[in-house]
This record gives C-alpha cells, sequence and structure tokens, in this order.
C-alpha cells in the first residue's frame, strides 16, 4: 500500500516504511523501528599533503572522502547548511610541540557564520600533542560553517601546526538526526 | 493535501513533507527535526578549573533548548532516549605530584564512563576529550565533572587550583539522537 502526497510516496514493504521521491528514498523506517535518512548531508574529510605543519585561517583538505549534498566547497573552506538543523562538527588532529623546533602552541576553531562557535588550545613543550575539538550547532538554511587553525598568537604569525600529511588531520560535519 | 491520523500529521510541504509540524523533509531529501534536546556550551570566563557541586558549570552556550540550566551545568532530558555528548578541552597537570586528572560525564551524579590525562611535566599543557552516548529516562540528569566525584577525585590537584583550563577554551555538548 502506498499513499501519494503531493507526488512523495508513503510506502510500506512487508512492515518497513519509506518516505520517497521516486526512486530517491528521503526516510526509511525498518520492521524493527530503525529511522534510516539517506540524503544525510555530511561531509569528512583529512588533511593530505599539506606539510608537516598546517595552519590556516579556512582550513581546506587535500582529500575529501564524503561530501553527501555537496555542502562543502573544498576551494573556499566553506560548508553551507542546506537546511535548519543541528549539525555535528568534529575536529581531530595532530598539532606541534615546541621540541620539534617550531611553535608548540596554536588555536583551532569552528566558526559558525564567520564568528567563533567553539575553541580551544594545545601548547606543548615537548613533541606531538593529539587534539580534538566536537560540537553541535544549531544553524538556520544558508548558515556556514568553517575550520581554523593557527600558530602562535592570533595573527597566525607562529610556525607550527597541523600534521598535514598522511591523513592525520580528521574532519567531519553533518546533519544530526 | 496531507493525512491526519488521529491528530498526528504527514502534511505536504512545497515539494517536501513536514511531520507534526517538528520533523521536515526537503525538497532534496534532508530530513531534519526542527526542536531537538540539547546543548553546546562552555564555562564563560571564571579561573576555577575543577568542577564543583553538580558539575561543571556551562555558563555560555551557543544553544540551548532550555533542558541545560547555565546556573548549575545540570541538564535534564525533557524525552526518554539516547542522548549523545561530547567534550574537549586542555588540562593542566602541577609538579610532579599532581600531573594527572580526570573527567566525565555522570548520568543523575553517577559516572559511567571518564577520560583520564598523566602528564609527564605537572606544568605541561595537554588536549583532552571523549565522548559517549547514554540511554536515558524523562528526567535523568547529565553533568560534566572534572577532578570531582563521581569522578575520580584528583584531592591535590583541587588543592592546587587543576584540572580543564576554564574560560570558553573547550567545548562541551549534548543532544538527543534518537
Amino acid at each position: 500500500m502506498a499513499i501519494n502526497i503531493n507526488g512523495i510516496n508513503i510506502s510500506s514493504t512487508g512492515t518497513s516504511l519509506s518516505v520517497a521521491n521516486g526512486a530517491t528514498t528521503w526516510l526509511g523506517v525498518s520492521s524493527g523501528g530503525v529511522v534510516t535518512r539517506p540524503q544525510t548531508p555530511y561531509m569528512r574529510a583529512v588533511l593530505s599533503g599539506q606539510g608537516s605543519f598546517y595552519r590556516a585561517l579556512t582550513v581546506t583538505f587535500g582529500s575529501v572522502i564524503s561530501n553527501v549534498g555537496s555542502c562543502w566547497n573544498n576551494s573556499t573552506g566553506i560548508w553551507t547548511c542546506p537546511v535548519a538543523g543541528y549539525y555535528l562538527v568534529t575536529m581531530g588532529g595532530l598539532a606541534s610541540g615546541s621540541g620539534q623546533g617550531v611553535t608548540g602552541y596554536g588555536y583551532f576553531y569552528i566558526f559558525k557564520n564567520g564568528s567563533i562557535a567553539h575553541f580551544s588550545h594545545w601548547n606543548n613543550a615537548t613533541s606531538w600533542d593529539y587534539c580534538s575539538l566536537s560540537a553541535v550547532l544549531s544553524c538556520a538554511a544558508n548558515d556556514t560553517i568553517n575550520f581554523r587553525i593557527i600558530s602562535g598568537p592570533a595573527d597566525n604569525s607562529g610556525s607550527g601546526g597541523w600534521y598535514g600529511g598522511g591523513d592525520h588531520g580528521q574532519f567531519g560535519i553533518a546533519l544530526v538526526t | 493535501m496531507g493525512l491526519d491520523i488521529s491528530g498526528s500529521t504527514i502534511l505536504a510541504a512545497g515539494s517536501g513533507l513536514t511531520i507534526n509540524s517538528g520533523f521536515s523533509i526537503n525538497a532534496s531529501g534532508y530530513a531534519a527535526p526542527t526542536n531537538l534536546p540539547g546543548y553546546s556550551g562552555y564555562r564563560s570566563g571564571g579561573s576555577l578549573y575543577y568542577s564543583t557541586g553538580s558539575g561543571w558549570i556551562i555558563n555560555g552556550t551557543s544553544w540551548n533548548s532550555i533542558a541545560l540550566n547555565t546556573s548549575t551545568g545540570v541538564f535534564t532530558c525533557p524525552v526518554a532516549g539516547f542522548y549523545a555528548v561530547g567534550f574537549n578541552g586542555i588540562a593542566i597537570g602541577y609538579g610532579t605530584e599532581i600531573s594527572y586528572g580526570y573527567a566525565g560525564f555522570g548520568k543523575n551524579g553517577a559516572l559511567s564512563y571518564y577520560i583520564h590525562w598523566n602528564l609527564a611535566d605537572g606544568n605541561a599543557w595537554q588536549q583532552s576529550g571523549g565522548s559517549s552516548v547514554f540511554n536515558c529516562a524523562v528526567n535523568d540528569t547529565l553533568s560534566f565533572y572534572i577532578n570531582q566525584s563521581p569522578s575520580p577525585a584528583a584531592t591535590a590537584a583541587i588543592t592546587n587550583n587543576r584540572g580543564w583550563y576554564p574560560d570558553n577554551h573547550h567545548a562541551v555538548w549534548c543532544i538527543l539522537i534518537g
């Protein structure tokens, strides 16, 4: 049995339920009640081939692994929210220490609409320091999200950064269920 | 055109759908709830590196569904469900005897998971963080603790005011995921 609402089909196969536009499933509910949303806007990217001490006012990636919905623009380093909702934002990587002969401290940020939403700090006198930051942002349609990594003080004048090779820096954005 | 099932509605919205006005699917198939319980925040200002009372007081937020009490840091679950939590910040030890610390979320004042940092140089900084998912009943509470019971109590760290750097240099969040 199926119900058509303005061209959108709500149908049942056995004991599962799906909401679909033609052949494209928007929402599924399994027989066990598990809800899936195959069109969920999502990106995952890594620092790759970007040097030993990567830093940037707007982070871009050597490798974008997934970009469902094409919300991430890797030329500009900007994610544009396609709909209002709650977006999980994550970043993690390996930051420089002063024992490596470079600046051993810096800051890393999650920006929303060009303003700081959340940030943290690393300060390491010896070797590499694993850093991570995650947050959920409440966004309207067309709000933007981006990442920043700076070495040293706020003017990004330091010589350190995050290890930019070998996929050591992992970043992700996804619309939360 | 739409469907009404004993007061629950599924309605056309442009080229998409809305379900009970709180869940929308747009013309590209992006499905999103519009009113999830949760928050994303930080301890704004202050000079205390560890939590007291009912937990780390998250008094600054980028958003808050009102379930977080920004005076106490206690999040009260408005509905039963699975709540994802996350926390990331920068920790510091003190001297060689207090180079360690603990942090984690507790449910109803009892700790389920925690992290531990242990610095070779107690005066050094170290990034730390974690995440987990809690299965909660309505009115269960979730709070974040640093060097304070029910997390392992680092008494010497409290005496010397050591733990996580406050003043916005971290993020703590919680959201209903299912």
